[in-house]
């Protein structure tokens, strides 16, 4: 893992959830910058905006889904990396995941957990 | 020996009571040890009780490992939180066997994991036998399996049914058009025949009476004075030479009017109805169009007929006194319409078309691609109407 | 009165996110039970009284299968797993792979619902004792049908008290229906819910792990 302050995007329509995972980043690393969106849409114009290295995606979202964002946030933001914070892992969710062709950092299972984030920190 | 207390007797009911259960119970600790194994459990398992007591359920039953049951007992013990477990989700959930053992049918069963209060906190496995539930239902359906499928026959021969009356109706449709169209066509024959005949009567026959009219008429004047005998039979040559040529006329207008083709539909018409009017002393009624109409041979020919054919039921059995002719025509239809006030048609003679030449009018009409009804006038009388395609 | 002023922005989320992870995990498990993918959502929770519930849910449809489990311990509630009839015999029958539907619920129809509705009152029960970090001795679920109104007040007549309503969306293969979680609960248990997840957030944002 590099060193340099990275900027991370997190996408969630829970405040709840932005607010867990923001606390939980900043913790290991207090210099980096975070983003918050709470849809798909608002995560393409804030990542045109910003070009932040860490996408972390929730997939039950009102308007576009995560799956749908992750795709349109690849191509915005080739050089992002993604990863899925999920409420629903299901097989199924697991399969329709892997088959957008997108590498993840990570797939996580809700609630917002230390462990969780650390996961997705230690797949940069 | 002491006397058994109130709560240890009690007690002793309470488990000979589980023992009795025609329901299967099972209680274990946090640790899944059996604590309670019912009599039940012992006849479906095959595992005596002394066998199961203390013993871990996994190693009794060790199929339950990791599944779903197992899963939730976990989820019973740890959170108190009690399930049901459907036949329909799950099947044969707790390796259990109906009776006779022997022969090693498994058990359909329903599941019941309730947390009981205390601490620590214990399950108790209720299980129910569901094999009676589902037999009745598998014969439910079945009825209703039954039922839909016959209730689909039974569709398919109401539609089967439909179908050949379908083709029965078009059947006698396409059989009823061909006999109008023969019927048509021997009507149009009929009349050819009729009006070659009057042509022949009226070229031929005509002129030679005109002929011996001439003649007879020259002999009376050149003659001079003739004696009385022979003046009285030239007067009576003449007088049945002009019978004859009158009968000629009357069969020659009887089978083609000569009116109809020299002066058209309208003024024939008024001149057949005046006629027959005069001779039946009816009171009439004429609506007919000023100018004289553009109709084909056949048109003017089947008005011509239906209109007498009418006239001559008013006269035969109606008894009238009062007739009325109604005709009009648009671009598209005629319209005939013959009415008098007699006695009226009665049922038994609507019922048999053939008499009064109802069926013929009929056929003329169908022919002519129209439509025609025989109606009853109040208070008493009979309207014949006759719409046809120009 | 709509009681979404009870709970300020930030709690009712919280409260809809804890919701939204215990359908995640009860989809998960009827997913593996069915093997489909069951999607079961909740996209609004609410505070409403009862005779508002009643009319909220009795609107679209007049007949309703519900399944019930009672709490009993730090407080009373009842939870309630609310569905249109006929809909919930659509997806139940889905389910257990039912090819010849008949007009009413079978006895196995039954079950497999109160199976169903168990596995989801369980998960939204679960989030509750945990948040309110009592122990209460939960009910087996019962199985009933019945209009709105029959249903919702059957069992405490008298008050006319608030209830949390959760409105669910739940799918199975390519059917779909909306249903409604209620809880009946004493009015004691409002504060003390509104505390309970106060504390949880404090506990969550003072770095001391996020135990939903």
């Amino acid at each position: 893992m590099s060193d340099m302050a990275k900027t991370v995007l997190i996408v969630d329509d829970s405040a709840l959830s932005r607010m867990l995972i923001r606390k939980l980043i900043l913790e290991s690393h207090p210099d980096w910058q975070i983003l918050e969106a709470p849809d798909g849409e608002a995560a393409l114009t804030m990542a045109h905006a910003r070009s932040p290295d860490l996408i972390t995606l929730d997939i039950n979202m009102p308007g576009m889904g995560g799956l749908d964002a992750a795709v349109a946030l690849k191509q915005q933001c080739p050089s992002a990396k993604l990863a899925v914070m999920t409420a629903n892992i299901q097989d199924s969710v697991r399969q329709k995941v892997q088959a957008l062709g997108i590498f993840f950092v990570a797939l996580v299972e809700k609630p917002v957990t230390r462990e969780g984030v650390d996961k997705i920190l230690f797949g940069l | 020996m002491t006397q058994p207390t109130r709560s240890e007797g009690l007690a002793e009911l309470g488990w000979q009571a589980l023992a009795s259960l025609n329901v299967g119970v099972i209680v274990v600790d946090p640790d899944e040890r059996v604590r309670v194994w019912n009599g039940w459990i012992v006849a479906h398992s095959g595992i005596a009780e002394a066998e199961a007591l203390d013993r871990p359920l996994r190693t009794l039953f060790p199929s339950l490992e990791g599944g779903y049951l197992h899963e939730t007992l976990r989820a019973a013990l740890e959170l108190g939180h009690p399930s049901v477990l459907s036949h329909s989700l799950h099947e044969a959930q707790l390796p259990l066997y109906g009776l006779p053992l022997g022969a090693q049918v498994p058990l359909m069963q329903h599941v019941h994991l309730i947390p009981l209060p205390g601490t620590p906190r214990h399950c108790m496995i209720q299980v129910t036998d569901a094999s009676a539930a589902l037999k009745r239902e598998a014969m439910l359906k079945r009825k209703a399996r039954l039922l839909q499928e016959s209730l689909e026959l039974q569709h398919s021969l109401i539609n089967e049914l439909e179908h050949s009356q379908d083709s029965l109706e078009l059947l006698v449709q396409e059989r009823t058009t061909q006999l109008e169209e023969l019927a048509g066509h021997l009507q149009d024959l009929s009349e050819r025949e009729k009006a070659k005949l009057a042509r022949e009567l009226h070229d031929e026959l005509g002129a030679i009476l005109t002929a011996i009219r001439i003649d007879i008429s020259w002999l009376q004047r050149s003659l001079g004075e003739l004696p009385p005998m022979g003046a009285a039979k030239l007067q009576r040559m003449l007088t049945n030479l002009d019978r004859g040529i009158q009968l000629k006329r009357r069969i020659m207008e009887g089978m083609r009017p000569t009116l109809l083709s020299t002066f058209g539909i309208v003024v024939t018409l008024r001149e057949l109805v005046r006629e027959v009017a005069a001779l039946n002393q009816w009171a009439l009624t004429l609506h007919l169009p000023d100018d004289d109409l553009q109709l084909s041979e056949e048109l003017s020919i089947t008005v011509f007929r239906v209109t007498q054919e009418a006239l001559t039921n008013a006269a035969k059995y109606a008894e009238a006194t009062r007739v009325s002719i109604v005709l009009s025509v648009d671009e598209r239809e005629l319209l005939l319409a013959v009415e008098d006030n007699g006695v009226g048609i009665n049922e038994q003679d609507a019922q048999a078309p053939r008499r009064h030449g109802i069926l013929g009018m009929k056929h003329r009409v169908f022919a002519r691609g129209g439509s025609f009804e025989l109606q009853k006038v109040a208070p008493h009388g009979t309207r014949v109407v006759a719409r046809m395609p120009r | 009165m709509i009681v979404d002023a009870v709970l300020n922005p930030l709690q009712q989320d919280t409260l809809t996110e804890f919701f939204n992870i215990a359908m995640g995990r009860a989809a998960a498990t009827l997913s593996r039970m069915v093997s489909e993918e069951v999607s079961l959502s909740v996209p609004q929770m609410r505070f409403v009284r009862r005779s508002e519930a009643a009319d909220l849910i009795g609107a679209t449809e007049d007949r309703v299968c519900s399944v019930m489990q009672t709490l009993r311990g730090h407080f009373a509630a009842d939870a309630m797993l609310i569905f249109p009839e006929t809909r919930s015999l659509e997806i139940v029958r889905v389910m257990i792979g039912d090819t010849l539907p008949l007009e009413d619920i079978t006895e196995m129809e039954q079950e497999a619902m109160t199976e169903v509705g168990n596995i989801i009152l369980n998960a939204c029960i679960g989030t509750l004792s945990n948040l309110l970090d009592g122990d209460f001795t939960i009910g087996l679920p019962s199985f009933r049908v019945g209009s709105c109104s029959e249903i919702l007040n059957g069992f405490r007549p008298a008050l006319d008290e608030l209830v949390l309503l959760l409105h669910i969306n739940f799918s199975v293969e390519r059917y779909a229906i909306q249903g409604y979680v209620v809880f009946l609960q004493d009015v004691a248990a409002f504060s003390s819910f509104v505390e309970s997840i106060d504390r949880f957030l404090e506990r969550a944002m003072n770095g001391a792990g996020a135990g939903m």
